[in-house]
């Protein structure tokens, strides 16, 4: 098999992710902001440093883990095995993401009632 | 060596195929889930939140975002196909195979929604009970 499918499944790879990751990170960011709000009474300023600073850090995160995790990929050799790597690899980024994600909806209500002790 | 006589046997364009049928279907079936869940959700996040339109919005969207990464995320792990040593992969083992997975996804999702419709029932119980109890506290103050 002369065609390398390693560099196809990592740029649909590098697609897919950077879109997800975008897409899902202006959403939070968009979002967010109400509730970083909410802690941060009358700070408007803190409160939409903190929001940046939330986005830039996950940011550097979800694409550093993108980009170091391609050396990891086994050698593909057929296109069966390039859609199932796609799909596993894919479904890893995306439920870690849902894993923080709720992560952070537990902990910014429990971080809601110890700083404005009510 | 056993591997190599398998993918002889085995049509790789049939697995494909199975894919190709299995992605859409797992994909739309969420999103339409979600779409139902969360149109109707945001009556429950304004009433949770008493009235305060924003943030009900901005809930009622982070729900559904954590929605979609974990049920997408979830559809996405269980693509592949484990032949498992099988001599053929048919037409008739294809339907089998995507029959029990999409089957066994649609089942989780039901259960998903079942989930969530339980946290808005709750969250809603929550947010009513915390309401009376604020406002006996108001209506007692003054004889303190």
């Amino acid at each position: 098999m002369d065609e390398n499918l390693n560099i196809l499944a990592y740029s649909v790879y590098g697609g897919i992710t950077a879109f997800i990751v975008f897409r899902v990170g202006w959403v939070f960011y968009v979002n967010g902001i109400h509730y970083i709000l909410d802690v941060f009474k009358n700070e408007n300023d803190l409160a939409q440093m903190v929001n940046r600073f939330l986005l830039i850090g996950y940011y550097l995160i979800n694409l550093g883990y993108v980009a170091v995790s391609l050396s990891y990929w086994p050698a593909i050799t057929a296109h069966h095995q390039l859609i199932e790597l796609l799909a596993e690899r894919t479904a890893f980024i995306v439920l870690g993401l849902a894993l923080m994600h709720y992560m952070n909806m537990i902990w910014v209500p429990l971080a809601k009632r110890f700083f404005t002790n009510n | 060596m056993e591997t190599l006589e398998i993918t002889t046997v085995i049509d790789p364009k049939m697995i494909i195929r199975a894919y190709l049928i299995y992605l859409p279907i797992a994909l739309l079936l969420t999103y339409y889930v979600a779409r139902v869940l969360f149109k109707n959700g945001r009556v429950f996040m304004v009433d949770i939140f008493r009235g305060r339109e924003e943030i009900a919005n901005a809930t009622n969207r982070l729900f559904e975002m954590g929605f979609y990464l974990l049920n997408l995320g979830f559809a996405l792990l269980i693509l592949r196909i484990d032949l498992g040593g099988a001599e053929l992969f048919g037409t008739q083992e294809m339907i089998e195979v995507l029959s029990k997975k999409l089957g066994g996804f649609s089942i989780y999702l039901g259960i998903m929604l079942f989930l969530n419709l339980f946290l808005f029932f709750r969250g809603k119980r929550k947010s009513k009970e915390h309401q009376v109890l604020t406002e006996r506290m108001i209506q007692t103050k003054p004889t303190i």
